[in-house]
């Protein structure tokens, strides 16, 4: 049984506050089910953190589910963790998700 | 995508499935557990989990949560020390096994699973199986298991006595081909005379499920026929009912001929030993006389017939009968050379001295079969010992010499081949009857020329001229005749003037150890003909030759069992494929004798024919694994399967339970080919998936069958640690002669004990620095088209963080083709080649597919075509009726964008 390509470690800092640390490599084989499972995790938090920063691979279909989750109906205050010079972090300024996202280089919690 | 955390860990969903099918299959499953003492030694182990089958297969009631030993208490310990390498060591293991304890055998799989110390076993209880293999090894003892491996016509029959299978060397030899053959037609191909008789037998066999043997004539292409003898075994279910047979029938006219003259010659021996003034006996294993000669019988005054069955010791002195007779016995019983003097009676009445000397005979593999032995009447030295205490010069001559011959017998019989045998007895006669000896030899096959003090095989010439200085009557040349399998001539010659010259005792002697040695050559050739005949069937079922690839050097060899007539079920085989890789597969059927040979033949067949269809291996062993569950398929088979890119030097593969492969680059790294893994063919439906990997040019990709790196009572890992090394240190000679040193180095002394097969790839030094990456377009093969590429640019020295732009534009491009390119449910595939051209990198992604870009993902789709645009200098996208190609140039260094 093959490791899976990617996956998220759940921690709740403070009340209503969710952190998700995605590991591995993110692209169209499971943008999608990581997608689910991020929403899932956020349920009613009223603040979440996405942290990027160790994430070895991600592509357009990456940026899909961050825009995705910005526009889903959450209720959560949502910050993005992605250092300038990290894997996601350069997608992102190339995209210019920095305008719809609230992107940081370090995790406020 | 898997979740861990504060939130609660689940169970990994698919070792759980793996577990529930394993529950359900026809094979005996458990999942067990380890028990070890203080230091830490597995001692037992216990069952956690077993299925319904288990039970059925093992007589063992209820035995979840109980350990093996309270379940068994006399099961032996190689079980427990074979799990303990399992679960402790993280081997998986496959092997065909026997327990005393419960009386049956097993053929197991056996693989780790978490937590260390637990393990899952897959088997089958094979117990039927073995004693039908066992029972039919019995029936063809009298040929020495010749039927059994040396034929070359094969059928297979169903239940009801139809025939379903004839190979093709049965159509080669009758011109019957494999549908009249088919029903009971191949009754056709019998003579007349002989076709009721084989009718009435093959049917009243088939009616007891028995095995069989039946010599009759068969019909030749030409119209001549051909004494042959057909051996059938029957083919069993896993839980022991009759399917039918698998046959052989192999043409014996040759052989026949050959055991006539065989006897003829034995005749001969028996004939010449009566001319011999000793006296000279054979006796059987249980110590009853088998042969006495003339000069025996006329002593005694009795015939051959009235002598057998041990009379000899009613002639005996009642003093000295019993200790002469209860001596013997224990000579043979210990298979010790035995010496002694008794009074007998002469046939004139006459009490004489008899003393007896002789040496147990050994058969090639060691076998005790029974005493050689001469007597002399020694009455004459016993007075005149008992007058003058003095031997005399003749007499000890005659008893060095009955002992030489009893000794030369028995040395010759425990050596196998023919050229040993000849080197046994030119060793033996220097120096006690010559300062020189040589054996000259003509078979069909070769002419051997051997001498002694002589280091080596050596010329006829070179004979002549050792021969030419001595005196006419220091040398004799005596015949060795070994009947319709050879002839030749064994040379004594004195150097050394002191000694006395020959005299025609010494002849006659000598051509009665000339005879009796003729003898023993001739059987020893006789069967390393019979293994050469083995040998060649398995070899006519290989492909004759790899197929070549101009960038790519490839061999195989393939190396029998030492020990053993049979043969084995291991192949090999290369193939260019569909989009010009090399395929390159190395598989094994478990179990021996022709059942084996025969679905290995079959099964190599089906993999060529599925190899060129398909681009990913892990779908190959899929079909080739549905193919094999079939009727006709083995009970169980692994193998590894690589597609070799050779200008990119990417190396694709999958294995179904088959010993990992091994690539060694040109700087000595190793890099054990260990993913891409799945279960053996025939054991249950289960998914496989490809690995792929990027070697260094120059580098030699290793696939082996288990028998290369497995000795007995050694751990795998010792095998496989040896095979590295080994490996490593004939990285750099040609791939022909590292397959030859690979398997000279590895074998054990006494030679393999299973049948193995060393297939050697090597990449071309010169391979063009090109990445060629194909894939079937489906989400799940871009991680691996990454680990490709990632290490191809780390090859290349490519910088880091260009390095992860290129994967990204790659990938881009990648996710595109596979989400568009085949819309209409048709699973195309996609073909990656990346090329360097000076600063830069050019990078093609095609698909044959029809694009259809579609309006839900339009914004995303536009997502990724700017980020290829940000990354590279230039991106262009054709689509065209052929498809959809992507150009991508991009920089070799951040900042030349």
């Amino acid at each position: 049984v093959n490791d899976p390509l990617a996956r998220v470690e759940v921690t709740h800092p403070g009340p209503g506050q969710v952190a998700l640390f995605v590991l591995g490599e993110v692209d169209l084989s499971n943008a999608v089910e990581l997608g689910e499972i991020i929403l899932a995790a956020i349920g009613d938090h009223s603040a979440a953190v996405v942290d990027l920063s160790a994430v070895q691979y991600l592509d357009s279909q990456g940026t899909r589910l961050l825009v995705d989750l910005a526009l889903a109906d959450h209720g959560a205050e949502l910050i993005v963790v992605a250092p300038g010079d990290s894997v996601a972090g350069e997608l992102l300024a190339i995209s210019e998700l920095h305008r719809l996202l609230d992107v940081r280089a370090t995790s406020p919690w | 995508v898997g979740v861990s955390g504060s939130d609660g860990a689940r169970p990994s969903a698919s070792e759980a499935q793996l577990r529930e099918l394993l529950a359900t299959i026809d094979q005996g499953y458990c999942l067990g557990e380890i028990v070890l003492d203080d230091r830490g030694d597995a001692v037992d182990y216990r069952f956690l989990e077993v299925n319904p089958q288990f039970e059925a297969m093992t007589g063992l009631v209820d035995a979840a949560g109980q350990t093996a030993l309270e379940l068994v208490p006399g099961l032996e310990q190689h079980w427990i020390e074979v799990y303990g390498r399992v679960a402790l060591g993280g081997e998986t293991l496959r092997f065909t096994n026997g327990s005393e304890a419960l009386g049956r055998w097993f053929d197991v799989f056996a693989m780790p699973t978490e937590p260390r110390g637990r393990f899952m076993l897959v088997f089958n209880d094979v117990t039927a199986h073995k004693r039908a293999e066992d029972a039919l090894k019995e029936s063809q003892a009298r040929f020495r298991n010749v039927a059994d491996t040396a034929p070359v016509m094969i059928w297979v029959t169903e239940a009801d006595g139809t025939c379903t299978y004839l190979n093709r060397r049965w159509e080669e030899f009758t011109g019957q081909d494999q549908a009249a053959g088919s029903g009971m037609g191949w009754l056709d191909a019998v003579h007349p005379v002989d076709r009721q008789r084989v009718r009435a037998t093959f049917r009243a066999a088939n009616r007891r499920a028995e095995p069989f043997e039946v010599e009759y004539r068969l019909r030749r292409q030409d119209g001549v026929y051909r004494w042959a003898v057909d051996s059938a075994a029957p083919r069993l279910t896993a839980d022991g009912r009759f399917r039918g047979y698998v046959g052989s029938v192999m043409d014996i006219s040759d052989r026949k001929e050959a055991e006539e003259t065989l006897r003829a010659s034995e005749q001969r021996f028996r004939a010449m030993s009566d001319d011999l003034p000793l006296m000279v006996w054979l006796h059987d294993t249980d110590g009853r006389q088998e042969f006495v000669n003339q000069t025996f019988c006329d002593f005694f005054g009795v015939t051959r017939d009235e002598m057998r069955g041990g009379r000899w010791q009613l002639l005996t002195h009642p003093d000295d009968g019993t200790g002469y007779a209860e001596h013997f016995m224990d000579c043979v019983r210990e298979r010790r050379p035995f010496h002694h003097e008794v009074r007998v009676r002469r046939g004139d009445g006459e009490w004489r001295w008899l003393e007896s000397w002789g040496e147990p005979r050994f058969g090639p593999t060691g076998e005790y079969l029974g005493h050689v032995g001469t007597s002399a009447d020694v009455t004459d030295r016993k007075q005149l010992e008992e007058l003058l205490r003095d031997r005399g010069e003749a007499e000890r001559r005659a008893r060095r010499r009955a002992e030489l011959l009893a000794h030369c017998m028995a040395e010759l019989e425990s050596r196998s081949g023919v050229e040993q045998r000849a080197r046994t007895l030119v060793e033996l006669l220097v120096p006690r009857v010559a300062d020189f000896a040589a054996v000259e030899l003509r078979t069909d096959d070769e002419t051997i020329v051997i001498a002694h003090p002589e280091p080596g095989r050596i010329s006829t010439v070179e004979l002549d001229a050792l021969l030419d200085p001595l005196e006419p009557h220091s040398r004799l040349a005596l015949p060795l005749n070994l009947a319709a399998r050879g002839e030749g001539t064994l040379l004594v010659g004195l150097a050394d003037r002191r000694r006395r010259p020959y005299d025609d005792d010494d002849h006659a002697f000598l051509r009665t150890l000339a005879a009796s040695a003729s003898l023993l050559l001739a059987s020893a050739h006789l069967f390393e003909q019979e293994r050469r005949i083995a040998t060649r069937l398995q070899r006519s079922l290989l492909p004759e030759r790899l197929e070549e690839h101009p960038e790519l050097d490839l061999a195989a060899r393939y190396v029998s069992a030492a020990h053993q007539l049979q043969v084995g079920g291991d192949w090999y085989d290369s193939f260019e494929l569909a989009d010009g890789r090399m395929g390159v597969v190395v598989g094994d059927v478990v179990g021996h004798g022709l059942e084996a040979a025969a679905a290995m033949g079959r099964l190599r067949s089906a993999l060529h024919a599925l190899a060129v269809r398909h681009t990913s291996p892990a779908d190959v062993l899929s079909e080739l694994d549905h193919f094999a569950r079939g009727p006709a398929g083995p009970r169980f088979a692994t193998g590894c399967f690589a597609a070799i890119e050779p200008s990119s030097a990417v190396v694709t593969y999958a294995s179904a339970g088959h010993p990992p492969m091994l690539v060694v680059s040109p700087d000595g790294e190793v890099d054990w080919l260990d993913e891409g893994r799945s279960l053996p063919l025939c054991v249950a439906e289960t998914d496989r998936s490809d690995a792929s990997t990027v070697v260094a040019p120059g580098s030699v990709l290793l696939l082996y069958s288990d028998g290369l790196v497995e000795r007995r009572r050694e751990r795998l890992s010792t095998g496989t640690a040896r095979l590295e090394a080994t490996a490593r240190r004939l990285r750099h000679l040609p791939v022909g002669h590292l397959c030859d040193r690979l398997v000279a180095e590895l074998a054990p002394e006494r030679g393999f004990d299973d049948d193995v097969v060393v297939l050697a790839a090597r990449i071309s030094p010169a391979a063009a620095p090109r990445l060629r990456h194909q894939f079937p377009a489906r989400p799940g093969e871009l991680a691996e088209l990454r680990r490709c590429t990632r290490r191809w640019l780390e090859h290349r020295g490519v910088d880091a963080r260009a390095g992860s732009d290129i994967l990204l534009a790659l990938g881009e491009a990648c996710s595109n083709a596979v989400e568009h390119a085949y819309r209409d449910g048709a699973h195309g595939d996609i073909t990656v080649e990346v090329r360097p051209e000076r600063d830069e990198l050019v990078a093609e992604v095609r698909d044959r597919g029809r694009w259809r870009p579609s309006g839900a993902h339009n914004a995303n789709r536009g997502r990724g075509t700017a980020i290829m645009r940000a990354i590279s200098r230039n991106f262009t996208s054709t689509t065209g009726p052929e498809g959809t190609t992507v150009i991508l140039h991009l920089p070799l260094s951040r900042g030349a964008r």
